[in-house]
């Protein structure tokens, strides 16, 4: 199948640091791609320059190619801000991490829809704008009285349904959602989870879902790319990954996850933090914080195949087996 | 094990404009000394106004809060018992003062409680050394220079000063990320363990109740509906209400989650308060209000009528 999505040496600076570096992503439509990673690594940066929505003090590099079904490909780093504006949401949406703040206070969520559809298709007549409301919100599971109300009036769960909605309302092919359900509660997170596969699985979509949550990522996406200091340091398939980890930071976000029914007892934490984008060390970024880090960590490990679609960026991967971690001098996160 | 706190049939009303809200409605609870107990359920369910109203943060409309035995009554009780149970919160971003250094921070509570000056600085420094914060490294710091995690550590810091028997976590890991959370609660177990601290465990997240918790007690609408050992709860919930937070964790085995939202609690349903939720209801659930029953080990008890002997 050909892709729907490709990223290649995507980079991002922000006075002259990476805070992404030389990523590559390939997605064929109707696949979900998770991205996975702690704050600051860089999965936010990346999702908004796929859609061209960085700030001003960022500048990115790097080749985004979007291959509509049936349409011809759509080169998003060439296109200009006018330009973006026939993408967006027409062919890419962007399911925002603040869902409680993104929709406008004052206007009603069917005029907030409406006028997302208006936008791509000026000439639409008003009882098939409704018309296409209604079923918007019917398709997110909300009740049609949500359309007549504001955003203050909605729970967290109803509104994020409402992003949601305002995402799918032209119809694109590639859906990215920035921690739909950091804010949720568990049983709402499952809630929007099931909306979400439901959605794929009628309308085709293709999804990039950003969490920091891999279990979250484990119930939905097909594969998944784990990001740290800005780089991809692993990707495969969503079983393998979970499996049988090829990096030492996948390892030990996986240990430190609880699991019912699994070990009771506490993983030993990753020590330190993320380094600062200005401040990185050379070679491997994960070294200071590696159980495992040796003299050849001081040179960058490249991301390479370590096994049938599985790539890792660890100069030790494949990993046959995890030795016991040595514990590293502690330094609080 | 002796109760650090007793709540006995304790109710918070607010008044709301749909009518008074009863964010808690009779809740009994003993928390013992020394042990993690966990109180879990979705937003809004008034596992936070349990824990305020058990300091006095709140006033409560009924019921009554003892610890060690006494019944807290007036100021000065309250204000012991807010030494010797401390609080911390899930936001580290907003809850310590922006403008004054870390070892001010963690020194007010000494200074609220009238302890000699001469002793603060080795205090702090003892805090801050079993919270793994370097004193000489970070005594002198502003919030703002801190990463989250550090704010963490620095929030349960300032409630070891005065050398509580227990402390109160509010969500103290759900804003931080994954590694950082794993050290959070590191610190938080090692300090149980080495001061025999009380922990009472607030969250949403059965699968951190269930690594953490001695105990736990599920919340619905102001309600206890289950409590009883954490594994046995968790391993067989005797409510339905449990069963689905349990379903909810991810990755979820069981396909369809629970539907609908938590109902007003203005406007409570009649009956059981979770059945118009609920995949197992039948006859008598919308007009029948089931008190706990017991459900398979002793101490395990879960307000369903399914259990009623």
């Amino acid at each position: 199948m050909s892709a729907l999505l490709e990223v290649s040496g995507l980079t991002v600076r922000h006075r002259g640091n990476a805070i992404v570096d030389g990523v590559d992503l390939t997605l064929a439509p109707g696949e979900a791609l998770g991205l996975a990673g702690e704050s600051g690594c860089g999965k936010s940066t990346t999702a908004l320059s796929l859609m061209k929505l960085l700030p001003a003090a960022l500048v990115q590099e790097g080749a985004i190619a979007l291959h509509p079904p049936g349409e011809e490909t759509i080169n998003i780093d060439r296109r200009t801000e006018r330009g973006m504006q026939l993408v967006r949401w027409r062919h890419v949406s962007l399911v925002f991490q603040g869902a409680m703040n993104a929709l406008d206070p004052v206007q009603r969520v069917e005029r907030q829809i409406a006028s997302a559809i208006r936008l791509h298709e000026p000439r639409a007549k008003a009882a098939d704008v409704k018309a296409r409301i209604l079923q918007l919100l019917g398709t997110v599971g909300l009740p049609a009285r949500v359309g007549r109300s504001y955003a203050h009036q909605l729970s967290g769960g109803q509104r994020q349904r409402v992003m949601i909605a305002l995402a799918l309302a032209c119809r694109p092919s590639l859906v990215i959602a920035d921690e739909p359900t950091t804010a949720l509660d568990v049983v709402m997170q499952a809630q929007i989870l099931e909306l979400l596969e439901r959605l794929r699985a009628e309308l085709g979509l293709a999804l990039i879902l950003i969490s920091h949550d891999l279990s979250v990522l484990a119930e939905t996406c097909d594969r998944i790319a784990v990001m740290y200091a800005g780089r991809i340091v692993e990707t495969g398939p969503v079983g393998a990954v979970f499996s049988a980890p090829q990096h030492p930071y996948t390892k030990r976000l996986l240990d430190s996850l609880p699991v019912i029914g699994g070990s009771r007892a506490l993983a030993v934490p990753i020590p330190g933090g993320p380094p600062d984008p200005a401040d990185a060390p050379p070679g491997c970024s994960f070294r200071p914080r590696c159980p495992y880090a040796a003299e050849r960590c001081e040179r960058r490990p490249a991301l390479r195949e370590v096994a049938t679609e599985r790539s890792a960026a660890c100069h030790f991967a494949p990993w046959e087996r995890w030795p016991e971690p040595i514990v590293v001098a502690e330094e609080p996160g | 094990m002796s109760a650090l706190m007793d709540v006995r049939d304790l109710a918070v009303h607010f008044p709301t404009r749909g009518g008074v809200a009863k964010a808690l409605d009779g809740v009994t609870l003993d928390w013992r000394r020394g042990e993690i107990l966990g109180v879990v359920g979705e937003s809004g369910c008034g596992k936070s106004t349990l824990a305020r109203a058990m300091l006095g943060l709140v006033p409560a409309a009924a019921g009554t809060v003892a610890t060690d035995g006494a019944e807290v009554h007036g100021r000065a009780a309250l204000r012991a018992l807010r030494r010797n149970v401390q609080m911390i919160f899930q936001d580290p971003y907003q809850t310590l003062n922006p403008r004054r250094r870390v070892s001010d921070i963690v020194a007010e509570a000494l200074v609220v409680a009238g302890v000699p000056r001469a002793e603060h600085a080795a205090r702090v420094e003892r805090a801050l050394d079993e919270v793994g914060m370097a004193p000489e490294r970070f005594m002198r710091r502003y919030p703002h220079e801190l990463s989250g995690g550090q704010r963490q550590r620095v929030a349960i810091a300032a409630t070891l000063v005065l050398e509580p028997a227990g402390i109160i976590c509010d969500e103290p890991v759900s804003m931080l990320d994954v590694s950082v959370r794993s050290q959070i609660l590191h610190v938080l177990l090692e300090l149980q363990r080495a001061r025999e601290l009380a922990l009472l465990f607030i969250t949403h997240d059965l699968s951190l109740a269930w690594q953490l918790c001695d105990r736990i007690a599920v919340m619905y609408l102001g309600r206890i509906v289950e409590q009883g050992d954490a594994r046995d709860v968790i391993e067989r919930p005797g409510h339905p209400y449990t069963q689905a937070l349990v379903d909810a964790v991810p990755p979820r085995k069981q396909r369809t989650p629970l539907g609908g939202e938590l109902p007003d609690a203005a406007n409570l349903p009649a009956g059981c308060r979770f059945h118009p939720r609920c995949p197992q209801r039948f006859e008598p659930c919308d007009h029948e209000d089931p008190p706990l029953f017991r459900a398979g080990q002793p101490g395990h008890e879960a307000a369903c009528l399914l259990l009623k002997p």
